[in-house]
């Protein structure tokens, strides 16, 4: 298994890493119209000084937009980073599609499933 | 990390137990659980969990939640922490058949031994969730009644939120 990138959202309440591949920053003139839009704030919160975001998902079947309020970084996380979730904590983090924690040099990412972590946020997990 | 509170051997017929101190009541954990007592260094916060999850420490290179323990019994009110403020503070690192959690808490008060003459049905001592929780009442030397609880049990009621 080798490094994974990932997109890390870093909000005040917590950091969420979401696969390079599957997401993408979008372009401030880059207009979208149909996409709905999910506010990650209620679930990150923000971090001071950070500019309002729009992040692409690219689901199977449609396209969605996190926007957010969190520092954004692209992260290569090494192997012997990546955890399982500790069991106590798996019902927490399951509901907003999360299955493994990175420990960065300075961080705890979150590493989240695009589609579950959409999917519970359109659920109400935030 | 530091400072290894490793439980103590008991007389024989009597239970080991870690006393700590979670927002003014004792409590009483049982030693065998408790790996080691841990300054807390770093804690990084999770979201959508409760308040009393204050976050996720490293600890021997894998993550480790950090529980609080006085609001996660519901031990009457006391200011919200924030991930950032438990560092410094005191976490017993407990493991059960089923979990590996850090128990954030105000204070430990030592390893007691209590014996069947020292331990009785629980009654009054505390409130929140140690009705609930709580297996014994110990009357102890240095620290007083302590109540002591079912880590495993605990730890299966504040998992659901």
């Amino acid at each position: 298994m080798g490094a994974l990138d990932v997109l890390c959202l870093a909000g005040s309440r917590g950091a969420i890493g979401l696969a390079a591949g599957s997401v993408g920053v979008v372009d401030e003139d880059e207009a979208r119209p149909g996409v709905p839009a999910i506010d990650l704030a209620p679930l990150l919160g923000s971090a001071p000084g950070a500019e309002r975001r729009r992040i692409r998902v690219d689901l199977r079947d449609r396209a969605v937009e996190l926007v957010t309020d969190a520092d954004l970084s692209v992260l290569s996380i090494a192997a012997a980073s990546r955890h399982a979730v500790p069991r106590w904590i798996e019902p927490f983090l399951a509901r907003i599609g999360v299955a493994e924690i990175a420990l960065a040099d300075d961080a705890v990412v979150l590493l989240a499933d695009p589609a579950a972590l959409v999917a519970a946020l359109e659920g109400g997990a935030a | 990390m530091d400072d290894r509170g490793s439980p103590s051997a008991s007389d024989a017929g009597s239970v080991a137990y870690l006393l700590v101190r979670a927002r003014g009541v004792t409590i009483a954990l049982p030693s065998e659980h408790a790996i080691e007592v841990a300054e807390i260094e770093r804690c990084y916060p999770v979201p959508a969990t409760p308040a009393y999850v204050l976050g996720i420490t490293s600890w021997r290179g894998a993550p480790l939640p950090l529980v609080d323990l006085g609001p996660a019994l519901d031990l009457g009110e006391g200011p919200r922490q924030a991930p950032a403020g438990a560092v410094g503070r005191r976490a017993v690192i407990v493991s059960t058949a089923s979990y590996l959690v850090g128990l954030v808490v105000d204070a430990t008060l030592g390893v007691v031994a209590a014996g069947a003459s020292e331990t009785r049905a629980p009654s009054v001592v505390g409130g929140g969730r140690l009705p609930e929780l709580g297996v014994a009442e110990i009357d102890t030397p240095r620290a007083g009644l302590a109540v002591a609880i079912d880590v495993e049990a605990f730890l299966d009621a504040v998992r659901v939120g």
